[in-house]
């Protein structure tokens, strides 16, 4: 039987390549320390470590020898005298598991040390050296782990009738496999690591390299494993003395006295309970030692976590983020404006305080037929925005302020209520086309999928109007394209398609986050004119995120320029691009390589994007700003109205014209569209 | 895809001949002699050596073997040294009993599993904790233990059900059922566990992927998200983890078949590997390895099913 797979399930779930275990530092004392503040991984250390003593020191610990009987005192329950009972004969049932103990991890640890000595062994040299060694070591462990490892057992028992520890050899060798596998994989991933490139180089042998560098930093790995294929061995080893093998009368073995046990349930079940148990009790903490030493070592080596930050409650932020916010002249109020943005918040846990804001109250407006582009550096907010007017907070966090849309509230709103409106009146399209695919849906159907869901019309036609939308966002020979998968089309067509699927809603609104940043230059601008085509078709609203100029001269009616979070300067694009009114702004359209003049460098803005939790009191740009003074960063600057329909958040505009000024030929734009 | 069937089986071939090698060789090595035993006390010499010829005992290891296989290709396993019966015959009245337990048990885990892992990963909370720990609980108990533990609950005080014994599913469709109930039951709670926490974990990975989040901010709603989506993408470790309990399943017949006394393969095993029946222990092996193949196979058929880059690939 392969009781193996328990190991090799998790070698599964860890895919195939599992974090690699530390760096070349990384130190035993602390992932002990580490593990010492896991209570299950505690409790269950000092379970078996007590299960393993008390066997060894069967002699010195146990009431009565293994085959003492008491007579008239057959099949007792727990009492004083016998504190589990006695077996048919009168025997002490706790002396006798703690002697049954001995033979029993005896000969799991035999398993479990050849086991781990073959499976490190050929997992090691499996991952170094690759090649034709591992390709063989790969099938030796594909025939180890479809043999039936009980049957093969059983006949070996049969040779070597008195005793379990010969059976033990093959079980070990057998139970490798797991561990080669899972073994491998690590040192696959170890291996590509400089500092063995480092060690070749300076002339160290592969044997030294993979003693000193390559085993060290599998440590953990190699311990999660020994607990696992331990684990295996004690059931094995147990089952194989259930069935009768391996076992001398009358001497006691927990497999054998389950078996006895079974005989007597009948006259006395509880004699069931403490054998079985014994064995039950072992394993169950040897695999939840391997689980919270697994868990250590990813949290000593800062391995990706895969537990998620704790939430806390909604409620409590909510009250901090009602704080009033600076009383600001509010540009997304208005009249016939499709969507109102006001006072937008977003934030995740985090930071000292518990929470760390990514949005810090942006508004605007959006109407009819009009594109709205968002600017700014990565990491300013203008994906969290872009993706809060579907109501949608960032990963664990939540939002505030208001969304509104059609009369409807968006933020707060119920998940039925979003549903009207996601897809149906606001479209969704994001910077990674390919990934935002199911894998494993075809084009086609997955957009016939979606008509349905939004018109409820029948298969048939969804399928029909599915090949529609393929030709109106210009795909060539949509029937082929529609049979395609994911991972057959090219990024340009999955961002087609992801437009075709944005309209299968007949949507008022099309939210586009970088909806061309991860293609090709000229992939780039066939998009953009398919977005522009489509805006004058159907009139729909666009809010678009990107931190291209370029894109925004093309599309733009209106540009929102966001830095750390908060609005820095809005206004009509045209006024925005000839006369910026923020320094920040400014920078940004400088350092666009579309208006770079050709042999000059090009001028980038000094330092980075605070992230957020760390973002100065004051102006937030001051830091980096070339005309900041003092003042600057007194107080938090209001966002204010400079010209009509203009905003900036800024108080040295007056120095920035001047500059500007100055240099007036140089100041050219691209213009608007 | 046809082809791509014959392939696999095409592969399993060799694997076939190495087992069915590494078990003769093994058997070769026991002590005891057959002609002994099937003589018992009391008989001449003259006697054992014109058994032992008879059973072909005295060729060499080798030539035994490639009678062995010669018969095999000739479509025969040989009889038993003991019974005299076909070891084919008795291979095919006992298949019905394991294949019932390990078909059972696997789309028991699978469901049970399934439905486990996709309420905890969709529910982030405590009780996901509860299935990693249930999951090396339901491995820890020993299934020979939790059989007599449910036989002595559900069987001898509730009477619910028989506590040991087959009945062929031609004589009664209910009867058949319920001899099943136990033994499935028991096999099941390493398979059901152990597929709850695989499901959680990957369903959990997945939920967290770019296409998840475009799916629902497309408007899907959550459940067909999870159950038409992410589900789909999460089951390719699941199928894994299932196949991987399937056989860790098919082993552990050879100890639940004992507990309830099921007239299957392991029983069989159990019992030739006492008597050092070649020719049964051979068959056993073989056969158990082939169930083995068939598994993995049907395992990768739905990998290609599931996932169309393995199914356009092939």
């Amino acid at each position: 039987m392969s009781a193996i797979a328990p190991i090799e399930a998790e070698a599964v779930a860890r895919g195939p390549e599992p974090p690699v275990p530390g760096p070349p530092s990384g130190r035993p004392g602390g992932m002990l320390r580490v593990l010492l503040r896991k209570p299950l991984g505690v409790v269950a250390l000092i379970v078996l470590g007590g299960i393993v003593i008390a066997c060894a020191a069967a002699p010195l610990l146990a009431p009565y020898g293994p085959d003492a009987s008491s007579l008239g005192r057959e099949l007792a329950g727990p009492g004083p005298q016998h504190l589990l009972g006695t077996d048919e004969l009168g025997r002490d049932i706790l002396s006798r598991l703690l002697y049954g103990g001995r033979p029993t991890l005896l000969a799991a640890a035999e398993a479990t040390a050849i086991a781990l000595l073959l499976g490190t062994l050929l997992g090691t040299v499996s991952g170094y050296r690759r090649g034709l060694a591992d390709r063989a070591i790969s099938l030796w462990s594909d025939v180890l782990l479809t043999m039936p490892v009980l049957v093969v057992l059983i006949v070996v028992v049969s040779v070597f009738p008195a005793s379990l520890y010969p059976a033990m050899i093959p079980l070990g060798v057998m139970l490798s496999a797991p561990p080669t596998r899972v073994l491998r994989a690590v040192t696959l991933a170890v291996r590509e690591e400089l500092y063995i490139d480092a060690a070749r180089v300076s002339g160290l042998s592969h044997a030294q390299i993979v003693l000193r560098h390559v085993l060290p930093r599998i440590r953990g790995a190699i311990v999660v494993q020994a607990t696992l294929v331990g684990a295996v061995a004690v059931v094995m080893a147990s089952g194989l003395a259930f069935l009768g093998f391996g076992v001398q009368v009358p001497a006691p073995s927990w497999g054998s006295m389950v078996a006895e046990a079974a005989s007597y349930y009948q006259q006395q079940p509880w004699f069931l309970v403490p054998t079985g148990g014994a064995i039950a009790l072992t394993v169950l903490s040897l695999g939840l030692l391997g689980d919270a030493v697994r868990d250590a070592g990813v949290e000593v080596w800062g391995g990706a976590t895969t537990t998620p930050q704790r939430r806390t409650r909604p409620g409590a932020h909510l009250v901090a983020l009602n704080k009033p916010h600076e009383p600001q002249r509010d540009p997304g109020r208005g009249g016939g404006a499709l969507l109102v943005v006001s006072n937008l918040v977003a934030a995740v846990p985090g930071g000292e305080s518990g929470e760390l804001t990514l949005v810090d109250g942006i508004s605007f407006e959006l109407s009819a037929g009009r594109t709205l582009a968002i600017v700014g550096e990565s990491g300013c907010g203008k994906s969290v925005t872009a993706r809060a007017v579907l109501g949608a907070p960032p990963r664990g966090g939540w939002l505030a302020g208001s969304v509104r849309f059609g009369g409807l509230e968006l933020i707060g709103a119920s998940r039925g209520e979003l549903q009207t409106v996601r897809g149906r009146r606001i479209a969704f399209i994001g910077q990674e086309p390919t990934a935002s695919l199911d894998p494993t849906q075809s084009v086609g159907s997955g957009l016939a999928e979606l008509v349905r869901l939004y018109s409820g019309c029948p298969r048939a036609k969804a399928k029909r109007r599915a090949l529609e939308l393929l030709e109106q966002v210009r795909i060539n020979d949509p029937a082929r394209v529609a049979r395609l998968y994911p991972h057959q089309i090219s990024g340009g067509m999955a961002q087609r398609v992801m437009i075709a699927r944005a309209l299968a809603g007949q949507p008022e609104v099309l939210v586009a986050d970088e909806p061309t940043t991860a293609l090709d230059v000229t992939v780039q601008a066939d998009i953009l004119a398919l977005l522009r085509s489509l805006q004058l078709s159907t009139q729909i609203a666009i809010l678009l995120v990107t931190h291209d100029w370029g894109v925004v001269a093309g599309m733009a009616d209106e540009v929102l320029v966001m830095y750390a979070g908060q609005t820095v300067e809005q206004g009509p694009a045209e006024a925005v691009f000839h006369s910026p009114r923020h320094p920040y702004s400014d920078l940004l359209l400088r350092s666009n390589p579309y208006r770079a003049a050709p042999g000059m460098r090009l001028p980038a803005i000094p330092g980075t994007v605070p992230a957020p939790g760390r973002w100065p009191s004051g102006c937030r740009f001051a830091p980096r700003c070339p005309y900041a003074l003092e003042s600057c960063t007194a107080a938090p600057i209001p966002l204010l109205e400079t010209a009509k329909g203009h905003y900036s958040r800024c108080v040295r505009i007056d120095a920035l014209q001047a500059a500007r000024a100055a240099e007036a030929p140089t100041t050219e734009t691209t213009g608007g569209r | 895809m046809a082809l791509y069937v014959l392939r696999r089986l095409a592969l399993a071939i060799p694997l076939l001949f190495i087992v069915s090698i590494l078990t003769f060789v093994m058997v070769a090595l026991i002590p005891g002699d057959p002609a002994v035993r099937i003589l018992g006390a009391g008989h001449t010499l003259a006697q054992y050596h014109a058994l032992d010829r008879k059973l072909g005992l005295t060729q060499p290891i080798l030539s035994q073997y490639w009678h062995w296989l010669d018969r095999l290709l000739h479509g025969s396993l040989g009889s038993s040294l003991f019974t005299q019966q076909s070891v084919g015959s008795e291979i095919s009245q006992r298949l019905g009993v394991t294949l019932s337990l390990v078909v059972g048990s696997t789309l028991l885990s699978l469901i049970i599993g399934v439905a486990l892992g996709i309420a905890t990963a969709v529910r982030q909370g405590a009780l996901g904790r509860v299935i990693d720990t249930l999951s090396w609980v339901g491995f820890a108990i020993p299934n020979f233990w939790l059989g007599l533990i449910l036989i002595e609950l559900l069987a001898v005080t509730a009477k619910l059900l028989p506590p040991s014994g087959y009945v062929p599913l031609g004589q009664s469709v209910g009867a058949w059922l319920k001899s099943l109930v136990l033994p499935v039951l028991t096999l099941s709670a390493v398979g059901a566990t152990g597929v709850a926490k695989q499901t959680r974990d990957s369903l959990g990975d997945v939920m967290s992927s770019e296409f998840i989040s475009a799916l629902e901010i497309a408007g899907l709603p959550r459940r067909s998200v999870v159950l038409c989506h992410a589900l789909r993408n999460a089951a390719l470790p699941t199928v894994t983890t299932v196949g991987l309990f399937a056989v860790a399943m098919l082993g552990g017949t050879i100890l639940v078949e004992q507990v309830f006394a099921l007239p299957g393969l392991g029983s069989l095993a159990v019992q030739a590997a006492s008597d050092h029946d070649l020719p049964v222990i051979e068959g056993v092996v073989l056969t158990f390895t082939l169930i083995v193949v068939v598994v993995n196979l049907v395992i990768d058929l739905s990998y290609a099913w599931l996932n169309p880059r393995v199914r356009l690939a092939a």
